[in-house]
This record gives structure tokens, C-alpha cells and sequence, in this order.
């Protein structure tokens, strides 16, 4: 066989599954353009900017769970497409970027558009390759499918040089690709675990992104309900466990809810299950579950003990691990702890409002319109916190949210990839008037692609969250949050060809039902008002039982 | 305090350096020593560096290892005066 460089990469990637590439063509990967005109399998999605064409392909890898490649060229390109990657990176999310670069005879003279992508990328990957020889192909290719998907995910960069898309090569096979077995599991350990579990008596697991990733959640719920267990998640957890389970206790930490932090400081043994401690969730670690043994599971060797030091870990697949586990667990009904908790629960009841225009009320009058798969992705700020709080999230990957590294602009981008992979559910984005600015220009995008993708502006015409914090930790300084102008959304979304919708305060709530109901993208421009905050609030630094409100 | 040398084997190639390189700031890992050199075989290459002790050795340790260009790591920890060069001479 014979083929030139670029077309030796687009025929892995359909040897590889891929159906779907979004990208932004360049001077320095055009070759590989020219390779992806003629596959029959794989189809291009051109984003309007390389940032919206890396977190389309985080919205196709999170919601499914298998890689997503995405393709920039060389320069502005690549940097581009940094922020997209960093955020893969953090949320453990399996990206193949595959980036053009100048000829290699170019490269270290500042050519045009030369950048160092391999440099740049070292630290907000998992791994990444600077491609010297139209050869390496064939290794490097395969290993950055297995690395984005192997153990912990993660982002692969592969940077490319154009000579090398271009040269010929001759080859007798292709190579091979399978994914290797996660590393075998500590049976004793499995054993002293659930001794622990069935004779603790204030167990609570404690739920991550690992969870998703492994794809968990049948084996968490039957542990919960065999050993009467409830079950709290970090922001990136949600959906792991269904929100609107009994047994189910919130999100701690920061922005979690007065019973979750309590219930959390009151339980002796703590099963972490593909978490990692975040300071967001954990408050100020030191008084972060104090009277708690920790059983501490995750695939990532560097995540145990990095925060908080463990009672008993297990490196390892929490699938298997689960699966192990579940025949030495007792049955047990812990009546104590779960009328303190259903008390808790009564008592500390967050996230109620009076005010049906209150964020959190309109997030849970969507909830109620829509099917349990639907995805919602969200920006970052308060819209945000209020979804996590107030969305009944049932099944795992129907929450997108940047959590790791707050994104803004992760929204739209993201919900758009999550329907081109999900085709024929609704994808709706929670986001506010200033993420939504951030990746504006995806509209156009959404406008080729005519898919289900909702938008829901939660319009407070500031970037709340800030402002939020100058109000409660900076003597009210209100500064550089609120917006001077705003555009009229609905009107933009018009131009894009996209049906947009403008709802004040107090309007019948009908049409956002009907929009939501619509076939077809829409933009809603929902106002609302500005001077509420996110409650309760562990201030920075803090431990969680110093709640603020709510 | 007694230092560690840490002993890497990595894959030979430009960018294997700069992945190990990478870990040293967040870390704050600042080598009195580090030395790199290729293998006979010119398919690996050995990277020696001091390191502090009062760091969190273990946490760097795991994170070297999760680097897909090493091959194996070992830790020489009793390694008390600054006699880098005969340690490497035993070693060889
Ligand atoms: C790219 C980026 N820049 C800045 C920030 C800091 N930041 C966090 S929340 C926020 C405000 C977000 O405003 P908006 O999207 O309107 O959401 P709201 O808080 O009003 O719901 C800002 C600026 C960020 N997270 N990401």
C-alpha cells in the first residue's frame, strides 16, 4: 500500500471508529483536509473558532464516552485550542487533537504560524507527540487513542509537520489497536473494605467523575440500597446517582447545601469513589470530615493521598472494584443514620424560594418539561451552581459542566458536540449573558447543523458570580461586573437563523415551554434578576460547616 | 538532611526531557545536579537529578511514573554529601 502522510491519518481514524472530526483548516494542516475530502466515513463539522472546535469534541467525548478528534492548524490555531485542551485535561476528558505544523525544515526559524505546540501542550495533556517521520504514524496514532482512553482519560496532542502529511510511504499492514486491561485489583484489600463498610455506622459514599468514567453508577446504587448508604456527588459526579433518589445528599462543599456539609461532618467513613479532593468540595481540608475513616478508590495513583490522606485505598477500576465488593457487603438497614439524614434533609431543606422567577425555580421548571436523557451543559457562574443545586440529575454523562477549570464559553461549544453525538435527544445549555459571549460564534455552527441544541441565557447583565463575591467579601465594590451594553440576544440569534425568544420577568412561562418543546436550536433570552446570589456559600478557605446563608 | 537521586529511564528523544523538566516548578523541585545521557543502544536515555528530601517524594514519584516516556524509576536515598559524580561512578 501506498499512501501520503495525511491520508495514513485519516484512514487510522476511521480504522479507529471516528465519524466525526471539527476543526478549523490552516495552512499548516490542509493536507489532512485534502485527505478528509475523500473519506466516506468521517464527517467534518467546521467550528468558527478553534476554542468551539475543541469543546464540540469534549461535548461528543463526555457525553458518550469515547474519543473525540478535533483539528487546528499550526500558530493561532493550536493557541486557539489551549483552553479547550486544559479543561480535557482536568476533567479527565479524551480529546485527540491533531495539530498541523510547519514543514519540519521550518521548524525553530519563527516561520510563519510556527509555534511550539509540543512545549505548550506538556502540561495540559496527558501525553503528546511531535511527529519527525511519516513512520511514527502508525505508533503514535494507535497510543493516542490508548492513552486518551486507558486508565484515567485525558487529552493527546499530536502535532503534525506538513512535509510529513504530504510524503508518500509504502507499508505491507496496518497497525494494530486494542485498548490494555486495567492492571489487576487487591482482592485482601476488597475484603477489609467491606468489613469496614458493615461495620461503620454513618457510611456515606461519595461520589466522583471517576464514577461517570467508568460507568459505575448500577453498582453504586445497588451497594446504596443493599447497605442503606446515601450517597453524596461532587459537581463533576452528578448523574452518577439519581438526583431525586431519597438516598441521594447533594453536592458538598462551597455551594453544597446546609444537610449535604452537615450529613458529610457527621458520617464515620467516607467511601470516595473517583474524586479528588478539590478544594471546592472539600472546604478547608483539615476539617474536611474530621471524625471520618476514608476508603479512597480511583484508577489515578497520583490522587490518592495527594489531599487527603486515606484509611485504605484501592488503585484501581471502580467498576471491577465494585464488582467484587458488592457480594461481601451485609444487608443492613442503619435506621439511626438514615432518619438523621431524612431529618437533615427536612430541616436544612435548601434551594426552596418563594419567587417562581427565582433561578433555582426556573431550572426545576425545566427539569420537569423534559425527558430524564436529556443533556444540559452549563457555562460557568452562577447559572451554574444554581443548575447543579436545583437539576435533578437521573443518569450519568447528562451533566457537561467545566468543572476543574471553569470555563466560560464551555456551553454552547459543548452542547453542540453533545448532539451531534446524541442525535434525537435535546441537549439544552444553561449559561449566563457573560459565558455565553465567550463562544458567541458557535451559533453559526449550530446554525449549519439545525440540531436540537436549546440555549437558555440567564440573563442578569452582569457576570453574577463576580459580582456575587464584590458584594459579599469586597465590601459591595461592584466593579467591572456589570455590563455596560448587552446585545439583544434574541435578535442575534435571529441573524444566525436561529429562533430566538426574549422572556422578562413574570412573562407566561409557556414559551420557554414551547421552545424547549420546538424542533430545531433555539436561543431564550430568560431575564432575570440580578441581586440574587448563590446560597449557601462556604467562603474561600474555609471549612464547610462555616455556610453563609441559604 | 540526606538528598534522593532519582534515577530516570526514559524513552530517547528530544521530548522526553521537557515532559520530566515540566514536573520540576509545580513541584518545586530545583536540582543541585541533573544529568541526562543516552543509552549504548541509543533507545533510552538516563536522567539523574538530587532531590531535596523534604518533598513530597511520594507524590512526585507517582507522578513521574504516570509519564508515558519513562520506562522505570529508581531512588537512591542515602546519598549524603554532594559526591554526585562517584555515585554515578558506582553506579556504571
Ligand atoms: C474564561 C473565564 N474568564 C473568567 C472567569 C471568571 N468568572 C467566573 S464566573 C464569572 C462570571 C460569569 O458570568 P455569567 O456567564 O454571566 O454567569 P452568571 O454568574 O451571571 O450566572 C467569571 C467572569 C472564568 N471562569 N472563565
Amino acid at each position: 500500500m501506498k499512501f501520503n502522510g495525511a491520508e495514513i491519518i485519516i484512514k487510522l481514524l476511521e480504522r479507529y471508529g471516528v465519524s466525526i472530526i471539527t476543526g478549523i483548516p490552516g495552512s499548516a494542516n490542509l493536507p489532512m483536509y485534502d485527505a478528509l475530502y475523500q473519506s466516506n466515513k468521517i464527517n467534518h463539522v467546521l467550528a468558527r473558532h478553534e476554542q468551539g472546535a475543541g469543546f464540540i469534541a469534549q461535548g461528543i467525548a463526555r457525553s458518550t464516552g469515547k474519543p473525540a478528534v478535533c483539528f487546528a492548524t499550526s500558530g493561532p490555531g493550536v493557541t486557539n485550542l489551549l483552553t479547550a485542551i486544559a479543561d480535557a485535561r482536568i476533567d479527565s476528558v479524551p480529546v485527540i487533537a491533531i495539530t498541523g505544523q510547519v514543514p519540519i525544515s521550518l521548524v525553530g526559524t519563527d516561520a510563519f504560524q510556527e509555534i511550539d505546540t509540543y512545549g505548550l501542550t506538556i502540561p495540559i495533556t496527558k501525553h503528546n507527540f511531535f511527529i519527525r517521520d511519516v513512520s511514527e504514524l502508525f505508533y503514535a496514532i494507535p497510543e493516542a487513542f490508548k492513552i486518551a482512553m486507558s486508565q484515567r482519560p485525558g487529552p493527546v496532542v499530536i502535532d503534525i509537520p506538513k512535509n510529513i502529511q504530504q510524503q508518500p510511504y509504502e507499508f505491507n499492514e496496518w497497525p494494530d489497536f486494542n485498548i490494555p486491561n486495567n492492571s489487576p485489583i487487591d482482592k485482601p484489600a476488597i475484603i477489609h473494605i467491606a468489613e469496614m463498610i458493615n461495620s461503620s455506622e454513618r457510611p456515606l459514599i461519595y461520589t466522583g467523575g471517576g464514577v461517570i468514567t467508568s460507568d459505575s453508577s448500577a453498582y453504586i446504587k445497588e451497594i446504596s440500597k443493599i447497605n442503606s448508604i446515601p450517597v453524596t456527588s461532587t459537581l463533576m459526579g452528578l448523574g452518577s446517582f439519581p438526583g431525586d433518589d431519597p438516598m441521594f445528599t447533594g453536592i458538598p462543599g462551597m455551594h453544597g447545601a446546609r444537610y449535604t456539609n452537615n450529613i458529610m461532618m457527621q458520617s464515620d467513613l467516607i467511601i470516595a469513589l473517583g474524586v479528588r479532593f478539590n478544594d471546592r468540595a472539600t472546604g478547608k481540608v483539615d476539617e474536611f470530615c474530621p471524625d471520618a475513616k476514608i476508603i479512597h478508590i480511583d484508577i489515578d495513583p497520583v490522587e490518592i493521598d495527594k489531599i487527603k490522606q486515606s484509611t485504605v485505598s484501592i488503585n484501581g477500576d471502580i467498576k471491577e472494584i465494585l464488582k467484587l465488593l458488592i457480594p461481601d457487603l451485609s444487608e443492613n438497614t442503619r435506621e439511626n443514620w438514615i432518619s438523621f439524614i431524612m431529618k437533615q434533609k427536612e430541616q436544612h431543606s435548601c434551594f426552596i424560594h418563594n419567587d417562581p422567577w427565582h433561578p433555582s425555580n426556573l431550572i426545576k421548571y425545566i427539569s420537569r418539561i423534559v425527558s430524564a436523557d436529556t443533556i444540559i451543559t452549563t457555562d460557568v457562574g452562577q447559572h451554574q451552581m444554581w443548575t447543579a443545586q436545583s437539576y435533578p440529575f437521573r443518569q450519568p454523562r447528562t451533566f457537561l459542566t467545566s468543572g476543574g477549570l471553569g470555563t466560560m464559553g464551555f456551553g454552547l461549544p459543548a452542547a453542540i458536540g453533545a448532539s451531534i453525538a446524541n442525535p434525537g435527544k435535546t441537549v439544552i445549555c444553561i449559561s449566563g449573558d457573560g459565558s455565553f459571549m465567550m463562544n458567541i460564534q458557535e451559533l453559526a455552527t449550530l446554525a449549519d447543523l439545525k440540531i436540537p441544541v436549546k440555549v437558555i441565557i440567564m440573563n442578569n447583565h452582569h457576570l453574577g458570580l463576580v459580582r456575587q463575591q464584590q458584594e459579599m467579601f469586597y465590601n459591595s465594590h461592584i466593579f467591572a461586573s456589570k455590563f455596560i451594553t448587552n446585545p439583544d440576544f434574541a435578535k442575534i440569534a435571529d441573524n444566525f437563523s436561529i429562533s430566538g425568544y426574549s422572556i422578562k420577568q413574570n412573562d407566561d412561562l409557556a414559551v420557554l415551554k414551547d421552545a424547549l418543546l420546538s424542533s430545531g436550536p433555539c436561543v431564550i433570552d430568560l431575564q432575570i434578576n440580578h441581586e440574587y446570589n448563590v446560597l449557601p456559600i462556604v467562603p474561600s478557605g474555609e471549612a464547610n460547616y462555616n455556610m453563609i446563608g441559604g | 538532611m540526606n538528598n534522593k537521586i532519582i534515577k530516570l529511564k526514559v524513552k530517547n528523544h528530544p521530548g522526553a526531557m521537557p515532559h520530566v523538566v515540566s514536573l520540576f516548578l509545580r513541584n518545586a523541585i530545583n536540582p543541585d545536579v541533573l544529568l541526562y545521557e543516552q543509552d549504548r543502544n541509543k533507545k533510552s536515555s538516563n536522567i539523574y537529578f538530587v532531590m531535596n528530601n523534604n518533598l513530597n517524594t511520594e507524590q512526585i514519584l507517582k507522578q513521574l511514573t504516570k509519564l508515558q516516556d519513562i520506562i522505570n524509576i529508581s531512588v537512591c536515598d542515602d546519598f549524603i554529601d554532594n559526591s554526585f559524580s562517584d555515585f554515578l561512578n558506582h553506579k556504571h
